[in-house]
C-alpha cells in the first residue's frame, strides 16, 4: 500500500466522524453558551444551576445512576463469574451466552415494555403476590424511582457482565493452582487473587454502565409514566416540545461532562497502584 | 457444597432474569384477550393477525429494515477499507484517528441525537428525514463495523497476499480474490451487529422523525406512552424473534463467545 492508498482508504471514514460527528457536536457547545438575543452568554447554565428543579432532576438521575451501576456490578461479577471460570458444560455456556447477549438485540423499548407487564398493579408480581397472599393491594413498582432503576439494570447489565467477562476469562487459570498449593482456600483465593486482578474490568464496565445509565432517555421515559424526570427526559422535552435548543444544548452538554469526568476517573485510576495490583 | 449449590442456583436466577422480559412479551403476545394481562387467557394468533394488517406498523417494520440496510452498507463499504489501514499500517495521527473513530461509542446517544438534530436544522427547516436518519445511523454504526472489522485484519495472514501479487494479481484482484473471502465471515458478523445497532435504536432517531416517516422503535415507543394493549406484545414479539435469529446466525458464523469477549 503506497501513502497515497493508505489516504483513500480512510478519508471517507475520517471525513464522516469529522463532518457528522465533531462538527455537530461543536455546533451544540455553541448553541449552549448562546442566548436568547444571539449573544454568547452562561444564561442557559444559569438557568439550569438556579433552578431547584432542575437541580433536583440531576439529583434523581445521579442516585438512579449510582444505584443501577452498584447493582448491575453485583448481579454482572456473579453471572460474570459462573459462566467463565464455573460452567464446564459447552452447550450450557453457550445458551448462557446467547441469554446474556439477546436483550442487547431487542430495543429498549421492547425491554422496558416487558417489564411494565411484570411490575404493573395489575402485572405478574403483584398478582403473584396476591394471589400467594402475602400482600392485599398491589404494590408501586412502577411508575416512580424503582421501576426505573428495575429497568435500568436489566438494559445495562449485560454491558457490565460482558466487560467483567472479558477481564475474567484471560485470567490465567494456573494462578488458582499455585494458590491452592500454596495452602489459600479457594474463596481467599478468590479474595486475595482473582478479584484483584479483575479490577479493569470491574472499573470499566461500572464507568460503562453509569454514563449509559445518567444518559439513558427510553427506558425512564417509559417506566416513570411522566411521574419522575430525569436528565434525559429533560433534554428532550426542551428539545422537541419547548424547541428551547439552548437549554437543551446546556443541558445536554452537563450530561456529557458528568460522563467525561468518570472516564477520566476511570482512566486515572487504570493507570494507578490500585488497579495494576493484581498484575505486580 | 452447599456454597456451590447456592452459588449455581443463584446465577441460576439471574439467567431467568435476563430472559424473563422477552419470555413474557412472548407468552403474552398470544393471549386470546382484548387487554394484557399476565398469565393470559386463551390461545391465539389474532394479535399477530391484527400486526399483520395494521398497515402502519408494517410500513415502520419496512422503514426500520431499510434504514438499517443502507446503513449498515454505507458503513461497511467506508469502514472496511479503513480498517485494514488501521490494522496494518502505521501513519501520522493513526492515534488521533482512532479515537475519533471510537467515541462515539463512549458518547451518550441522546446527545448524539441533539446534535445532530441542530446540525441537520442549519441546513433544512425539515432535518426530520430519510436522509439525515441514513447519516445518523452511518455515525452510529461506523464505530462497530470498524472495530470487528479491524480485529479480523489483525489475525490475517499478509504472506498469502504478497503471494497473489508475485503471481500476478493486481491490487483489486488481490483484494475480491484472496482478502474478502478470508474476512466475509467477520464483515458479514460485524455487519449483523451493526445491522441490530440501527435497528433497535430510538435515542437518535427519535429526534429526526416525522409521524409519516417513523422507524419500528420510534414507533412502538410513542404507541405504548398512550396505549397498551396486546398488538404491541405481538409486535415485540416478533423484533424478538428476529433477535434471536440474528444471534443464531451470528454465533453460526463467528461464535458468539468471540463476539462477546470482543
Amino acid at each position: 500500500m503506497s501513502k497515497k492508498q493508505v489516504y483513500i482508504m480512510l478519508i471517507p471514514t475520517i471525513l464522516v466522524m469529522l463532518v457528522f460527528f465533531m462538527f455537530p457536536l461543536l455546533v451544540v457547545l455553541y448553541n449552549s453558551f448562546l442566548g436568547s438575543d444571539g449573544s454568547l452568554t452562561l444564561e442557559s447554565y444559569k438557568t439550569f444551576f438556579t433552578d431547584p428543579y432542575y437541580y433536583s432532576v440531576l439529583g434523581t438521575t445521579l442516585k438512579i445512576s449510582i444505584l443501577t451501576t452498584i447493582i448491575t456490578l453485583v448481579i454482572g461479577y456473579s453471572i460474570a463469574y459462573y459462566v467463565t471460570r464455573v460452567i464446564k458444560k459447552k452447550w450450557w455456556k453457550r445458551i448462557s451466552y446467547i441469554i446474556i447477549i439477546s436483550p442487547l438485540f431487542t430495543s429498549a423499548v421492547v425491554r422496558s415494555f416487558g417489564w411494565m407487564i411484570i411490575l404493573g398493579n395489575n402485572g405478574f408480581i403483584n398478582n403473584l403476590l396476591m394471589n400467594l397472599g402475602i400482600i392485599n393491594s398491589p404494590i408501586s413498582l412502577l411508575y416512580n424511582e424503582v421501576g426505573i432503576t428495575i429497568g435500568l439494570i436489566y438494559i445495562l447489565a449485560p454491558f457490565m457482565i460482558l466487560s467483567l467477562i472479558s477481564v475474567l476469562q484471560n485470567i490465567d487459570r494456573n494462578l488458582d493452582d499455585a494458590a491452592s498449593d500454596l495452602g489459600l482456600t479457594p474463596f481467599k483465593t478468590f479474595i486475595k487473587v482473582t478479584f484483584p486482578i479483575s479490577y479493569p474490568g470491574i472499573l470499566s464496565g461500572s464507568v460503562m454502565v453509569f454514563s449509559l445509565a445518567i444518559s439513558a432517555y427510553v427506558t425512564p421515559a417509559m417506566m416513570s409514566g411522566g411521574k419522575v424526570e430525569v436528565l434525559a427526559m429533560l433534554v428532550y422535552d426542551q428539545m422537541m416540545q419547548v424547541f428551547n435548543y439552548q437549554l437543551g444544548s446546556s443541558i445536554s452538554f452537563i450530561m456529557l461532562f458528568v460522563s467525561l469526568v468518570i472516564l477520566a476517573l476511570n482512566n486515572y485510576l487504570l493507570k494507578s497502584d490500585w488497579a495494576q495490583e493484581g498484575n505486580r | 457444597m452447599i456454597w456451590k449449590i447456592g452459588f449455581t442456583a443463584l446465577n441460576f436466577l439471574i439467567l431467568l432474569f435476563l430472559v424473563f422480559p422477552l419470555l413474557i412479551l412472548i407468552i403474552v403476545s398470544f393471549t386470546n384477550a382484548n387487554f394484557l394481562t399476565f398469565p393470559p387467557e386463551g390461545f391465539s394468533l389474532k394479535w399477530y393477525i391484527q400486526m399483520f394488517e395494521d398497515s402502519s406498523f408494517m410500513e415502520a417494520f419496512k422503514f426500520s429494515a431499510i434504514l438499517a440496510t443502507i446503513s449498515t452498507t454505507i458503513s461497511v463499504i467506508i469502514g472496511v477499507p479503513a480498517s485494514q489501514v488501521i490494522a496494518r499500517k502505521n501513519f501520522i495521527g493513526k492515534n488521533i484517528v482512532m479515537n475519533l473513530i471510537s467515541s462515539p461509542l463512549l458518547l451518550p446517544q441522546i446527545f448524539l441525537g441533539v446534535s445532530l438534530l441542530q446540525f441537520f436544522y442549519y441546513f433544512t427547516n425539515t432535518p426530520a428525514n430519510i436522509w439525515s436518519l441514513i447519516i445518523s445511523h452511518v455515525v452510529l454504526t461506523l464505530p462497530y463495523i470498524i472495530r470487528t472489522c479491524t480485529s479480523t485484519f489483525v489475525g490475517f495472514d499478509q504472506s498469502i497476499e504478497e503471494a497473489a501479487e508475485d503471481l500476478g494479481a493486481n491490487k483489486i484482484k488481490v483484494f475480491f480474490l484472496v482478502i474478502l473471502p478470508i474476512i466475509k465471515t467477520g464483515i458479514i458478523a460485524g455487519a449483523l451487529f451493526a445491522f441490530a445497532i440501527s435497528w433497535i435504536n430510538v435515542e437518535v432517531t427519535i429526534f429526526l422523525s416525522s409521524p409519516d416517516q417513523m422507524a419500528l422503535p420510534v414507533k412502538m415507543f410513542n404507541y405504548v406512552q398512550y396505549t397498551i394493549d396486546p398488538i404491541i406484545a405481538a409486535v415485540s414479539a416478533i423484533t424478538i424473534y428476529i433477535a434471536f435469529a440474528l444471534i443464531v446466525i451470528i454465533d453460526h458464523l463467528a461464535g458468539i463467545e468471540n463476539i462477546a469477549s470482543e
